[in-house]
C-alpha cells in the first residue's frame, strides 16, 4: 500500500442517509493522484452524460491528495469537483484553511456526496466514521457565524446565504480560505448540506521518513529565501500585482473598457500594507504566509486578494481600499465568489451607462455596490439577475460584446490584451475563464521574466507547460504558488533592460518547437521538488515526466467530460471586446487567438474539432 | 436580519483623470518612491524615456536611481525593452510607470 494515502473514502448518500465505502481502485490513484484527478475521475464515472448540476444524483466530492496533511510546505488544501451551475463543464476549486488536514487526519482521502437531503444537514468525520446530523438551526447563518457553532478543533467548509440560494457562484468556506470558482456551494446549497466538519489525530503514513525530513527541511529554507515565495508575498500578498498589471494596461477598468487608470495606485499591494497591513496570515503549514490580516470597523479580518482589488477595485470604478475590504469580507461571509461578484457588478454598470438596465450603478459612483452583494446573496431585486451570473444576464439584458466571461465564468483581472498566452489559457481551461489552472501571464507579463507578452510565439507550448503543470500540483495536492519559486531567485536580480534579460526571454520565445518536442518526452529525472515530495511520502518513484504526465491526463479527462457534456471548439474563445478591441498604441484589435488556437491543439494531440483523438487517450491510459 | 452598514468612503473618489489636457508626460512612481517624494503622478517635459530618466534623476536624486534599478519602466503599458529602449519618444499624456516582478493569483 502507498504512503501517505488513509485508504478511506466514503460515498454519502443524502437521499436514503446510506454511507457506504468508496473503493478507490491502486490503478486510478497511480494514474490521477488525488485532489482535482480523483475528483474528475469519479465526476466522470459517477454521473450520466447531460445531469444538471442540482439534480439529486449529481455528486459533490471532496478530495486530498497523498501529501495533504504531511508538513509538505503548501500541502494543506482540499480541492471540491462538481458540474457547475455557472457553466455547465466540470469545475475543481481549491481551498486552503486546515479542513484537508483535518479530514486526512480524521483517516479520510474522498467524501463524496450524492443526493438531496429534505432538511439542512451537516456531515460530521471523525476517526470513528461518518455521521450526517441536522442544521435546521444553522441554516441562513453566514459563514463565519456557522463556523464558530462548531468545536474549534474542527476543520470546517461551510457555505453561506448564498449557498443557500443557489447563487450561480456561490463558494465553500473554510477559516478564512475559500473554494471559490464555479458555484461549488451552490451545488451543496441544493443538497441543502450546510456544512462538512472533520477532526482527528490519526498520522500519515510517511514510507521514506529518512529522506523526506530533511528535504522538508531545504525545501521550506529554500521558499521561504526565494524572492517571490519568501519576500514578495509574504510581504505584500497577492495585492502585489497591481502596480504591475496597472502599469502594463492590464488591469480590468470599468468592465475591461480599458486595462489601466492612474487611480489604481490607491489600491495596490505596498499601500495596503503600508496603511493597513497588521499581520501576515497563512494556511496550515504553509510558511509563506501570503494572506492578509488587516482592521476592519476594529477586529480583525482577512484582507483582498489580487482578484478582489481588481474585479470589486478598478473594474468597477472603485478605488478606494477599505470599502473594497468591506466588500471582500462581505462577499466571504455571504459566501460568493469575488471574481464573479465583481464581473457580474462591472457588466450591469456598463449595462446600465448604455441605458440597457436601469440601475443606480455608475463608475464614477460604486457605493450602491455594498447594497447589491447583499441583495445577490439573497436574490432580491437586480441581486436576482446578478446572481445568474454575467452569461445570462447578457441573455436577458444584451451586451454579449462585452459580457466578459469565457465558457460561462467571468474572467479574473488580467487584460489577456496585455497577455496573449494568458488569453489562450483562458480560451482552453476546462472550467473557463480562470488564472489558477495555468498562471501563464506569470511567465509573459507580471513575473520576473516577460515572455513578450504580445507576440504569439511559443505560447502554445507555454500554456500547455503551465496547464499541465497546474493539474498535476492540483492532484498532489500542492498549492499553485509553490510553483513561483521554480524560477531560480537569481532571475529577480537581472535587469529588465539589459542584455542578459533579453537574451533570455528571447531564447524562450524562439524555443515553441523545442518546448514542443520537451512537453512529448517523459523525463526521468526529478528535477523539481513535488516529485520528490510524492515519492518520499508514497514509497514510490515519482518522476518530472510521471508527475507533468499526471497533470496532461487530468486536463485530458476535463476535456472529455466537458465534450460529454455539450462543449465544443466553439466555446474555445473570448468575448468580442477582448478579441477586436485595442488597448494599446500601435497594437490593432485584441487577443490573436485564431494564431495560436491550432497549434494548441495540434500539440494536444486534439484534432481540428478539439477532441483528443484516439492516440492521446491511449498514450494516456485515460478510459472514457 | 440587519443588513450590512457601510461606511462612508475612507477618502474621497478622485474623478477619472483626463490626461489628454496634459502637454507633458506622466511618471508614475511605485508607492516606495510616491512616498519619498511625496507625489503619485510626476508630469515631466521629456521627449525620450531617457529624458524622462535623467530629468527624473535629477530632481528625485538617488531615490529615484534606486527605483527603478533592476525594474521595468512601461510606456503606455509596453515595456520600453519592447519598443525603442531609452530612445523610446514620449508624446504628451503618455504615461511611464515603474514595475518590479510581482507574483500570485
Amino acid at each position: 500500500m502507498l504512503g501517505g494515502y488513509m485508504n478511506k473514502a466514503y460515498d454519502i448518500n443524502l437521499s436514503t442517509g446510506e454511507i457506504k465505502d468508496l473503493h478507490i481502485s491502486r490503478e486510478d490513484r497511480d494514474l490521477y493522484l488525488g485532489g482535482k484527478g480523483i475528483g474528475v475521475r469519479l465526476l466522470y464515472d459517477h454521473t450520466r452524460p447531460g445531469l444538471d448540476p442540482y439534480d439529486e444524483e449529481m455528486v459533490l466530492i471532496f478530495s486530498t491528495g497523498p501529501v495533504t496533511g504531511t508538513s509538505a510546505p503548501q500541502s494543506n488544501r482540499f480541492v471540491v469537483t462538481t458540474k457547475s451551475p455557472l457553466t455547465g463543464a466540470v469545475v475543481s476549486a481549491t481551498s486552503g484553511g486546515n479542513f484537508a488536514t483535518k479530514l486526512k487526519k480524521a483517516g479520510v482521502d474522498v467524501l463524496l456526496v450524492r443526493g438531496k437531503s429534505d432538511r439542512p444537514v451537516y456531515i460530521e468525520v471523525t476517526e470513528k466514521g461518518v455521521e450526517i446530523k441536522d442544521a435546521t438551526e444553522l441554516w441562513g447563518l453566514r459563514a463565519a457565524a456557522t463556523q464558530a457553532k462548531f468545536p474549534k478543533p474542527y476543520g470546517k467548509a461551510v457555505i453561506g446565504p448564498a449557498g443557500e440560494n443557489l447563487v450561480r457562484f456561490a463558494a465553500i468556506v473554510s477559516q478564512e480560505r475559500v473554494a471559490g470558482r464555479g458555484g461549488v456551494g451552490a451545488v451543496m446549497g441544493s443538497k441543502k448540506l450546510k456544512a462538512i466538519i472533520a477532526n482527528g489525530k490519526k498520522q500519515i503514513e510517511i514510507r521514506e521518513p529518512e529522506r523526506y525530513k530533511p528535504f522538508q527541511k531545504t525545501i521550506t529554507k529554500y521558499l521561504l529565501s526565494h524572492p517571490m515565495t519568501g519576500g514578495i508575498l509574504p510581504r505584500l500578498g497577492t495585492a502585489n500585482i497591481v502596480n504591475t498589471t496597472a502599469g502594463r494596461n492590464m488591469i480590468p477598468v470599468d468592465n475591461f473598457q480599458r486595462g489601466t487608470d492612474h487611480r489604481a495606485v490607491n489600491i495596490t499591494g505596498e499601500r495596503l500594507a503600508a496603511k493597513h497591513l497588521e499581520k501576515q496570515v497563512g494556511c496550515m503549514s504553509c510558511p509563506i504566509n501570503c494572506g492578509r490580516g488587516i482592521k476592519l470597523n476594529g477586529k480583525l479580518t482577512k484582507g483582498p486578494e489580487y482578484e478582489t482589488l481588481g474585479l470589486l477595485g478598478s473594474n468597477v470604478g472603485n478605488y478606494d481600499l477599505v470599502r473594497i475590504f468591506e466588500w471582500n469580507e462581505l462577499c466571504d461571509d455571504l459566501g460568493m465568489d469575488t471574481i464573479s461578484m465583481g464581473g457580474g457588478l462591472g457588466f450591469a454598470t456598463e449595462l446600465t451607462q448604455r441605458g440597457m438596465l436601469q440601475s443606480e450603478l455608475s463608475f464614477e459612483d460604486p457605493s450602491p455596490i455594498g447594497k447589491l452583494i447583499e441583495d445577490t446573496a439573497y436574490r432580491r431585486g437586480l441581486g436576482d439577475d446578478l446572481a445568474e451570473g454575467v452569461m445570462r444576464m447578457s441573455q436577458k439584458y444584451g451586451g454579449k460584446e462585452f459580457a466578459i466571461h469565457v465558457k460561462g465564468m467571468e474572467l479574473p483581472a488580467y487584460d489577456p490584451r496585455g497577455c496573449y498566452g494568458q488569453g489562450l489559457e483562458y480560451a482552453t481551461t476546462n472550467r473557463g475563464g480562470c488564472h489558477v489552472q495555468g498562471a501563464t501571464m506569470y511567465l509573459e507579463a507580471v513575473g520576473p521574466l516577460s515572455i513578450d507578452p504580445h507576440s504569439t510565439k511559443a505560447k502554445p507550448e507555454l500554456v500547455m507547460l503551465q496547464q499541465n503543470l497546474a493539474a498535476a500540483l492540483a492532484s498532489s495536492v500542492f498549492c499553485i504558488f509553490s510553483s513561483y519559486a521554480m524560477i531560480p531567485g537569481p532571475v529577480f536580480k537581472l535587469d529588465p533592460q539589459g542584455p542578459l534579460y533579453n537574451i533570455i526571454t528571447n531564447v524562450v520565445l524562439n524555443s515553441g518547437p523545442l518546448l514542443g518536442v520537451v512537453l512529448k518526452t517523459k523525463a526521468p529525472l526529478q528535477l523539481l521538488w513535488f516529485e520528490k515530495f510524492l515519492s518520499y511520502v508514497m514509497g514510490k518513484k515519482v518522476t518530472m515526466g510521471d508527475f507533468f504526465e499526471i497533470g496532461e491526463r487530468v486536463f485530458n479527462l476535463e476535456r472529455i467530460y466537458n465534450i460529454r457534456e455539450g462543449f465544443t471548439a466553439g466555446d474555445d474563445t473570448l468575448p468580442e471586446r477582448l478579441l477586436r478591441e485595442s488597448t494599446y498604441e500601435g497594437i490593432e484589435g485584441g487577443v490573436p487567438l485564431h494564431k495560436m488556437l491550432p497549434r494548441y491543439y495540434k500539440i494536444r494531440g486534439w484534432d481540428k474539432r478539439g477532441v483528443p483523438n484516439k492516440k492521446t487517450l491511449d498514450r494516456l491510459s485515460i478510459r472514457a | 436580519m440587519k443588513p450590512t452598514v457601510f461606511r462612508e468612503p475612507h477618502e474621497p473618489q478622485l474623478p477619472a483623470p483626463n490626461n489628454k489636457e496634459s502637454k507633458m508626460a506622466f511618471l508614475i512612481p511605485n508607492f516606495d518612491l510616491a512616498e519619498k517624494i511625496g507625489q503619485d503622478k510626476v508630469e515631466i517635459n521629456a521627449a525620450t524615456v531617457d529624458d524622462l530618466v535623467k530629468q527624473a534623476e535629477s530632481r528625485f536624486g538617488a531615490a529615484f536611481t534606486e527605483a527603478i534599478k533592476r525594474s521595468t519602466l512601461v510606456v503606455n503599458g509596453r515595456a520600453v525593452s519592447k519598443l525603442k529602449g531609452g530612445r523610446t519618444p514620449l508624446k504628451p499624456a503618455d504615461s511611464v510607470w515603474i514595475i518590479t516582478p510581482s507574483g500570485g493569483g
